[in-house]
């Protein structure tokens, strides 16, 4: 899920790859604000046929935090 | 020629009866709103507006609750409009909450206002639901929308919106007046708006009536809008910025507003309305801003559209403006109809205002504060200066107190639509205002000849988001000084070419640190203020620290020197 993660990163938001670890804030080392997170999370409802809770949204502060979540409710395949 | 600008002629409001009443007159079956509850789309039209508001405020003198203090939040609902409403007219106090609180601050405001009933959606319910026992005043916990009861919550208090609009229709149906026939002293409280999280941080704005009139028709004059118009209502409609000018002022004119349902929905939204107007903070901006570019380059046609983007300004110039032919991929990508967008709450970049005046959609910067309900001042749709925050807002006084060499000081004002105070906190209200009674809005700037404002620093601690919230440094710094580790902490709004990133200046513990080296005291902060963060909106989290090997210099009442912190 990281890697898929990390892919949409670089692909819908163009931030440089090198940049992304799981320990990377999406804020401050990526620069992505709410509303930025907030369609990335809907381009994932509609990836994985999951819904993801709009107070979820405010929890998530680092790469990890979002690849984990996912991780809960994405069956592994 | 010398521009020039004229505010509208729109009526003046007394009271919210009549703006109900007017409107319901005026646009009757047409919808004021579209919301989406439970996945399906609904209409509301004026004529619903005003039923649910007399219904809603016959309930209210039914459950002896005219005349009280009444908490609301909720998420976006056109039944947040009718009971803020109705709550005015029936003689109470409207307490419009932050959703974003945490359930602690929430049950505090509803506590310190002595709130006689709380209307909530039924996420809130479940926020609020192991705080329900605290709220010694409340003698009505009213749900707005899908009606869930958490599990474990049993609440004899409890009752479905819906329930009480339909009994005040029953009790005018039998002859009931009491609402109809109230009449209110427009210049008494009527709502009060908190200014940040906690309640021991937080002032509570307090607004009449009159106040919040004032604004509606000021921003009805001021904002070029017609009934013609359409929107999407994105921004939280608890902020004075979104519920004057998205909600009463559009209203006031007969429009229609599609109530976003989440922030995951905001473009999906903006697609299917196609709104031709939408009221912004300068995030939502910047984000749209960035997609438009983002797509640009991923087909590699910058330069190609610059190219146009300079033509098409030429053009405009000899009088032919092809924006809508030229720019139609670009502006099909925000519903293809979008002419206007208010943006306030936030400086915004005035590159951002060049870009979309560019594509076909003209870009109204205005400047406001709670405190005033919020407008100030704002650019004429047709009278636009690049960098002003607009021109002084009609029926107020602005002046700049004490100006220096360069013109520049405190913009003060005076008008119908500055409160009445702070709640319960008379030092405060008296620091507020000048000896002569303008009110100090601790922004520094200048105004100039033709009365345009111009902002350029900020007295108070204050950092403002792009989102347009406030975040106030005493709020987070509470939170920050209650870690074992830190010994004193101050935080600022630090300027990047990024933004404003909010930025925690600590000074540890020394005796909790002991030996620790660098890197394991910078984790060990990071980790602490990431359990901070967790439990805060995204727009205050603090995503940057700066560790200091010294104490803050402080004053003799034991403050730290602000101003010395860079």
């Amino acid at each position: 899920m990281y890697e898929e993660f990390r892919q949409l990163l670089i692909e819908k938001l163009e931030i440089e790859p090198d940049l992304i670890k799981p320990e990377s804030q999406l804020a401050n080392d990526l620069g992505i604000n709410s509303l930025e997170l907030a369609d990335l999370v809907l381009f994932c409802e509609d990836k994985y046929g999951i819904e993801i809770d709009d107070d979820a949204l405010q929890k998530f502060i680092t790469v990890n935090d979002v690849v984990e979540y996912l991780s809960g409710l994405v069956p592994e395949q | 020629m010398k521009k020039s600008f004229t505010p509208r002629d729109i009526k003046s409001l007394d009271s919210t009866k009549e703006l109900v009443y007017t409107i319901a007159s005026r646009f009757g079956d047409k919808p004021l709103y579209y919301y989406i509850e439970n996945k399906e789309q609904k209409t509301y039209t004026y004529n619903d507006h005003k039923k649910t508001f007399d219904a809603f405020g016959t309930a209210l003198f039914e459950l002896g609750l005219n005349g009280k203090a009444v908490s609301l939040c909720s998420d976006q609902h056109p039944y947040w409009v009718a009971s803020f409403l109705s709550v005015i007219a029936a003689g109470g106090v409207i307490v419009p909450l932050d959703r974003e609180l945490m359930p602690d601050q929430l049950a505090g405001f509803i506590n310190i206002t002595e709130s006689e009933a709380v209307i909530l959606s039924s996420r809130e319910l479940k926020l609020l639901s192991d705080q329900l026992a605290s709220l010694a005043t409340v003698r009505h916990i009213i749900v707005i929308g899908p009606y869930e009861i958490p599990e474990g919550v049993n609440d004899d208090r409890l009752v479905r919106f819906d329930t009480l609009v339909e009994k005040g229709r029953v009790l005018i149906e039998n002859g009931d007046t009491r609402f109809l026939e109230y009449e209110r002293d427009n210049k008494d409280l009527a709502c009060i708006l908190f200014t940040s999280g906690t309640t021991g941080t937080s002032k509570g704005v307090m607004l009449s009536e009159y106040n919040l009139l004032f604004s509606v028709v000021q921003c009805s004059r001021m904002v070029e809008i017609e009934d013609t118009d359409t929107f999407v209502s994105v921004l939280p409609i608890h902020h004075t910025f979104a519920l004057t000018t998205n909600h009463l002022a559009m209203s006031y004119i007969g429009g229609t507003a599609l109530m976003n349902d989440s922030l995951k929905h905001t473009f999906k939204n903006i697609n299917d309305m196609k709104p031709s107007c939408l009221i912004l903070v300068p995030l939502f901006l910047e984000t749209m801003d960035k997609k438009i570019w983002d797509g640009i380059k991923k087909q590699d046609k910058e330069k190609q559209v610059r190219r146009l983007m300079s033509m098409s300004n030429g053009m405009r110039k000899a009088g032919i403006d092809m924006r809508k032919t030229l720019f139609a991929k670009i502006l099909n990508s925000f519903g293809g109809n979008l002419k206007q967008i208010v943006v306030g709450g936030a400086p915004l970049d005035p590159e951002i205002i060049r870009d979309f005046d560019a594509f076909g959609v003209t870009v109204v910067e205005g400047y406001g504060i709670t405190e005033c309900c919020p407008l100030i001042s704002v650019n004429p749709f047709e009278w636009r200066k690049f960098g002003s925050a607009g021109l002084v807002a009609d029926g107020l006084e602005a002046k700049i107190d004490d100006p220096n060499e360069f013109d520049e000081g405190e913009i003060i004002v005076r008008g119908g639509n500055v409160f009445m105070g702070y709640y319960k906190n008379p030092q405060a209200t008296k620091e507020a205002f000048t000896e002569d009674g303008w009110f100090k809005t601790g922004d520094i700037g200048k105004i100039d000849k033709d009365n345009f404002v111009y902002i350029t620093g900020r007295k108070k601690n204050v950092i403002i988001a792009s989102n347009g919230k406030n975040v106030y440094p005493e709020e987070l710094e509470e939170y920050l000084n209650k870690c074992d580790i830190i010994k004193e902490s101050a935080v600022i709004g630090r300027k990047t070419d990024d933004g404003i990133v909010i930025t925690a200046l600590i000074y540890p513990d020394k005796d909790v640190i002991g030996d620790m080296d660098e890197k394991e005291l910078y984790e060990k902060i990071f980790s602490e203020i990431n359990l901070i963060n967790k439990g805060l909106p995204t727009f205050k989290h603090i995503t940057a620290i700066e560790i200091r090997d010294k104490e803050f210099e402080k004053t003799t009442t034991r403050k730290i020197k602000r101003f010395l912190l860079k």
